[in-house]
């Protein structure tokens, strides 16, 4: 970190006299936590994992396109349980990065910046979040099941 | 474009100052990509819904079919730019010198990765079936 710039800033003394590495501006650790701040790192998270999960789900459009046994390998992979959680993962991820999304379009327009709104649509993207993917899990294994017979 | 690159002032625009050296339209394509995605991405939960507990032939019909297979590669398409976009937000925002470039490398190797195996795989499906054949 010796090119970083900002680091001639942090020269500076103890009582004793000593030189010593002064400390950053402090922020993280000083907050009171508040379910927005949660909410907004794991919007980033989640659209991390939306991404990793993206990228496996054309990995399994391309076993698809491969051919059956590329295909079979690729379906026993995502439905071991391991898979499934996974599977899962992206989904519940990419649902909140959505909502969450959602939520910043509506703030890029001016709108619902109040503390209170902005407290109460956070729980409200939390509820959504969790109904939606109860919901569409539900949906997914019922379909999934009476197909499969 | 050019009137929020206008934002900045000349001397920080060419010393590329900030975490991304065109962050104004940087931010731009990201919610303009996201607000593509938007339907798209609803569109793709009901297919992924439509195709639950299918087999591979019903997929494969499916996929060949252009009414499925151009929002599918849209979505693919989008899917790799926003990811790109909101990735290289925070590599400028965790990472400096040349780890940052080296981040940023990566983000478009994987994104060009994503593309590749998608348009790949979209153009086989289509390819080797003959709907008409296989309908």
């Amino acid at each position: 970190m010796a090119s970083d710039g900002r680091e001639a800033f942090y020269h500076g003394t103890d009582t004793e006299g000593q030189a010593i590495r002064r400390p950053m501006s402090p922020h993280l650790d000083i907050y009171r936590f508040r379910l927005s701040m949660a909410l907004s790192i794991g919007n980033r998270m989640a659209g991390v994992a939306s991404a990793l999960g993206a990228l496996l789900a054309v990995s399994w459009l391309g076993a698809l396109a491969q051919g059956p046994r590329s295909f079979a390998r690729a379906q026993k992979i995502a439905t071991n349980p391991l898979g499934r959680l996974v599977f899962l993962g992206w989904g519940v991820a990419t649902l909140y990065h959505f909502v969450a999304g959602i939520r910043h379009l509506i703030w890029d327009s001016g709108a619902r910046f109040e503390k209170k709104e902005i407290d109460r649509d956070g729980k409200r993207s939390l509820f959504l979040t969790g109904g939606l993917s109860v919901g569409l899990v539900a949906a997914f294994v019922t379909l999934s099941r009476i197909r499969k017979g | 474009m050019t009137r929020l690159s206008d934002m900045r002032t000349p001397l920080a625009r060419a010393k590329g100052l900030g975490g991304l050296p065109d962050g104004a339209e940087h931010w731009t394509a990201e919610r303009v990509s996201a607000l593509l995605l938007a339907p798209l991405s609803l569109w793709g939960v009901t297919q992924i819904l439509r195709l639950a507990g299918r087999d591979r032939e019903t997929i494969l019909a499916w996929a060949g079919r252009v009414q499925n297979a151009a929002p599918l590669g849209l979505l693919i398409a989008l899917t790799a730019r926003h990811a790109q976009l909101g990735l290289e937000v925070i590599a400028s925002d965790y990472a400096r010198g040349w780890r940052r470039v080296g981040l940023r490398l990566l983000i478009r190797l994987a994104t060009l990765v994503f593309v590749a195996i998608g348009a790949a795989s979209l153009a086989r499906i289509i390819m080797t079936r003959t709907p008409e054949a296989k309908q």
